[in-house]
């Protein structure tokens, strides 16, 4: 849920990085925490287990810039990815703003990306989002990869609806920005046009 | 997609409320969180202290001890109480939408947190009640933004 904050001139919204298990959602996260300016964010926060798997969440404050006088902060969360952790992904996308799907390109995660792209329908649905219109990305992680599965049947198999798309490697920070001005954009642009 | 808007006397009327609560638990901290992790307002001596981070953390907590109440078919546990070696740490609903972080040491105690904290509670849930109502009769267009604006600020490079 997005929350205007008068008294301290803020645009606060919240970004959900949500995909299969091991396909770059924290790596996204680390990227942009490298490479901002250390006054453009806050701390990054990580719940792991200890062989270095999200656990809850990762978390990481961002700001993004001024419109009016009013600074634009973004919280940017990813899920666990690893199917088990359903009941946290539940509780991570409550007051969710926006979307970013990152998906593993790589040929034996094709199921796992169609798995976590349903999972991810039925939870925002279950909290009465219309999965329809909630802003969303989808972003092409590790098209590095030599098994990566070809762009034109990724698009297909995951973003029939064509969706702004984006292809990374996310460990290089290729991509990784632009998908996420790109999500930043919409909420703006949806929380403007849906009051 | 709803919005939660804090205007200015309404962040400060909270304010006055935890300054109260502050003092009258000789605590360090006292903050208002939203369940989504945003931070309305706090009051005490936080140098250098990390509140974005609290802020999320707790309300982390706080889903996960809703979850737990869930599935004891409890609607909510209500409160949470976190006790250190030195630093304490008690939380609080304040209706559905909000809870209270109080944070105290050695100086003030479980007992008299809760009893200041059953106190304060009636007055701040008046006031996130009416916070709660304006929100759903108020926009971003208060604000004035428009698209062009937007896409000035986050348009491809």
């Amino acid at each position: 849920m997005s929350f205007i904050n008068w008294a301290s001139r803020e645009i606060n919204c919240k970004i959900v990085y949500y995909g299969p298990g091991l396909g770059g959602k924290t790596t996204n996260l680390q990227h942009i925490y490298d490479n901002t300016n250390p006054e453009a964010k806050g701390r990054m926060i990580s719940l792991e287990t200890e062989t270095e798997r999200t656990l809850f969440f990762d978390f990481l404050p961002l700001s993004l810039g001024e419109i009016r006088g009013f600074k634009t902060r973004f919280h940017l969360y990813t899920v666990p990815g690893q199917v088990f952790y359903d009941a946290s992904r539940k509780l991570i996308l409550k007051g969710v703003d926006g979307i970013v799907f990152v998906a593993d390109s790589q040929v034996e995660r094709l199921d796992a990306n169609l798995e976590s792209w349903e999972n991810l329908e039925d939870n925002l649905s279950s909290q009465g989002y219309d999965f329809e219109t909630i802003p969303k990305v989808i972003q092409y992680n590790k098209r590095d990869v030599k098994n990566a599965v070809e762009l034109a049947y990724l698009r297909r198999a995951l973003n029939p609806n064509l969706l702004p798309d984006f292809e990374a490697v996310a460990k290089d920070g290729d991509g990784v920005l632009p998908t996420l001005k790109s999500v930043a954009k919409q909420v703006l642009i949806h929380l403007k046009r849906n009051q | 997609m709803s919005v939660l808007i804090l205007l200015e006397n309404d962040a400060a009327r909270l304010k006055n409320l935890c300054t109260g609560l502050l003092e009258k638990t000789c605590s360090q901290a006292v903050l208002l969180i939203d369940r989504d992790g945003q931070l309305l307002t706090w009051s005490g001596l936080l140098k250098d202290f990390d509140v974005v981070s609290l802020a999320s953390l707790t309300a982390g907590n706080m889903a996960a001890t809703d979850g737990l109440a869930h599935l004891l078919g409890e609607s909510s546990f209500g409160s949470i109480f976190h006790q250190g070696d030195r630093e304490s740490i008690f939380i609080s609903n304040v209706g559905r939408r909000v809870f209270v972080v109080v944070i105290f040491n050695e100086r003030s105690s479980i007992a008299l947190v809760r009893l200041r904290l059953d106190e304060t509670l009636p007055g701040l849930l008046e006031i996130v009640d009416d916070i709660l109502r304006k929100s759903s009769q108020s926009d971003l267009s208060s604000v004035g933004i428009t698209d062009h604006e937007i896409e000035t600020l986050l348009g491809e490079d």
